[in-house]
């Protein structure tokens, strides 16, 4: 009697678990979900409630989407912006992460807290003088001002990522290529380099992932030229109800490019977060 | 061989004169501002500590955006540790890998998803007339306006903060516990130890550095809220839903108070500093430890 009774306790905590991470599951995937829903759905459909099970669906809100002139020329620039700041931001960061991987003594460490204490600003702190820093110089409105910016204030992440990654690798690695007569840089790029694989594309992604859902900085700095995705959405409004497919399809569009990504990628990003969460 | 001074300057050189040109010495230029005014077209005029003393007598708006913002970073720091705490140990106890891995792709969605996207899909499930959780909610008899109502709306700007992050506060703890090494754990069974003693005792100690790394992380990032009040409230209803960087940009972009914005804008990093201070130090007391 005893134990058919513990094993009944067993299996419903067992349930009642399975069940309480099907709901956070549920919170976390269904306002995408919905969202999804409601841009193959006609206006009149999307809004009417209880919600139907049934409904003729249509891609005709993205068509729309698709072909709008201000979302292709958004989606350009976000893109050309979230890649370039990838590719800089790794291409710059990855000799620093390397370097306070290898020279551990003096002040490295504390550079490396120093510039992790200015990711703790706040935004406004850079964006008054970049305002008016850039009107003055021209490069207001310019994806090349977003680039160089997203690319900075993510650097201390990106390096403080590398790093973490290049400690990893033995320094007898290098020692062993610079004794056959590699140079630093040769030892760096021979022997660093291609085991860093994985650890690039964790970087890459969170450093993506950050550059594309930037708002509050696009916003301020840019005006018709060069916005990106995060400020167009913005744009978009719940008020007049003859939008709100159009919004949803827009959000999604939107939304799918870092979220396919981050699907795709998850066993790095997932990497990534662990790698942080167990410190050094 | 070891690294030699050099070597060090030159690989760290491009990425450091990035770092100082974009943000130390706009750093400096802000401060510069905030004892002055500046209108522009003109020069910048010195001014002293004008903008900071009106911070502090003239602007009960920047202390209603204060409070909100520390309101939602409270609620953020304890509802994540608290219930992200929770999820990662169910997540633990769950044997299938394919169940886990399912849980874990769900919470990366929020954690990818555009912010301001995500704002969008709150405002249209909560939205009257046409949100899916109005209509839910009239199931039940119950009546509110997400979007006209102080609390309310102050409620959402919370849950669409906590929505965003939960998920890596999740996921960080899991893969703590992962590595969790089990012997402790074996010997609290062997004493008897009930799960809740377990988890007091050995678990949430071996968690501790990570719940300190998480609670800094969303302090830097919830404080600062700002993507989701401009784009779903606007601040509103009246200035109920304002954080602190709301205003900011309110004050230094639509008002075009710039010695007044950077006064505040310093003044912010005060209070963020203030916020992790204990952590920092409890970090700082670890690593002495060591």
């Amino acid at each position: 009697m005893d134990i058919s009774v513990k094993k009944r306790k067993k299996r419903i905590t067992k349930a009642l678990l399975i069940a309480g991470l099907l709901l956070f599951f549920l919170v976390n995937v269904f306002p995408f979900f919905w969202q999804v829903r409601m841009s193959f759905m006609y206006t009149i459909d999307a809004i009417t409630m209880p919600p139907k099970l049934r409904f003729p669906p249509t891609l005709e809100y993205y068509r729309e989407v698709l072909h709008d002139r201000m979302f292709r020329s958004a989606f350009f620039n976000t893109m050309l912006i979230s890649l370039t700041s990838v590719l800089i931001s790794i291409a710059v960061g990855a000799p620093f992460g390397y370097a306070l991987s290898r020279f551990t003594s003096g002040g490295s460490f504390g550079l490396l807290v120093v510039s992790l204490i200015f990711r703790a600003l706040p935004g406004m702190v850079f964006i008054i003088p970049y305002y008016y820093i850039s009107m003055n110089m021209g490069l207001y409105d310019t994806p090349l001002l977003l680039i160089l910016i997203t690319t900075a204030t993510n650097q201390p992440f990106t390096v403080w990522m590398l790093r973490s990654f290049f400690i990893t690798i033995p320094k007898s690695l290098d020692e062993a290529a610079m004794v056959d007569g590699c140079s630093r840089f040769q030892a760096f790029f021979k022997t660093i380099f291609p085991i860093m694989g994985p650890g690039v594309a964790t970087t890459a992604i969170f450093t993506f992932l950050s550059a594309y859902n930037e708002f509050m900085l696009a916003q301020a700095l840019t005006s018709t030229q060069a916005m990106t995705l995060p400020v167009m959405v913005s744009q978009l409004t719940t008020e007049n109800i003859r939008y709100w497919s159009v919004s949803a399809a827009s959000s999604v569009a939107i939304a799918l490019p870092a979220v396919l990504v981050t699907l795709v990628m998850q066993k790095y990003l997932v990497k990534g977060m662990t790698n942080g969460a167990v410190k050094e | 061989m070891n690294m030699t001074k050099r070597e060090f300057a030159i690989f760290s050189a491009p990425s450091m004169i990035l770092m100082v040109a974009l943000m130390v010495i706009p750093l400096m230029v802000t401060i510069v501002l905030s004892f002055c005014t500046y209108n522009m077209g003109e020069v910048p005029r010195f001014v002293g500590w004008n903008n900071y003393v009106n911070l502090f007598t003239n602007s009960p708006r920047m202390w209603n955006g204060i409070r909100f913002s520390l309101v939602i970073t409270a609620v953020n720091v304890v509802v994540r540790a608290v219930s992200g705490t929770a999820i990662a140990l169910m997540l633990y106890s769950v044997t299938s890998r394919g169940f886990q891995k399912l849980i874990i792709g769900g919470a990366l969605i929020p954690f990818s998803i555009t912010p301001v996207v995500a704002t969008m899909m709150f405002s249209m499930l909560f939205k009257d007339p046409f949100g899916l959780i109005p209509y839910l909610l009239s199931l039940a008899g119950i009546e509110i306006s997400w979007f006209a109502s102080e609390l309310p709306a102050q409620a959402l700007i919370i849950i669409h903060s906590l929505w965003g992050g939960l998920p890596f506060t999740v996921i960080t703890l899991y893969s703590g516990l992962l590595a969790m090494p089990l012997d402790p754990l074996k010997a609290a069974e062997a004493e008897g130890a009930s799960l809740w003693q377990k988890i007091r005792y050995v678990i949430v100690p071996y968690l501790s550095p990570l719940l300190v790394f998480n609670t800094m992380t969303a302090i830097m990032a919830v404080f600062r809220t700002y993507d989701s009040v401009a784009v779903m409230t606007k601040g509103g209803p009246g200035i109920s839903t304002e954080t602190i960087q709301f205003y900011n940009y309110q004050i230094a972009f639509a008002q075009k108070n710039i010695g007044q914005g950077s006064a505040m804008a310093i003044f912010s990093i005060l209070w963020i500093f203030l916020l992790m201070a204990p952590f920092i130090y409890r970090m700082y007391r670890e690593q002495l430890d060591k």
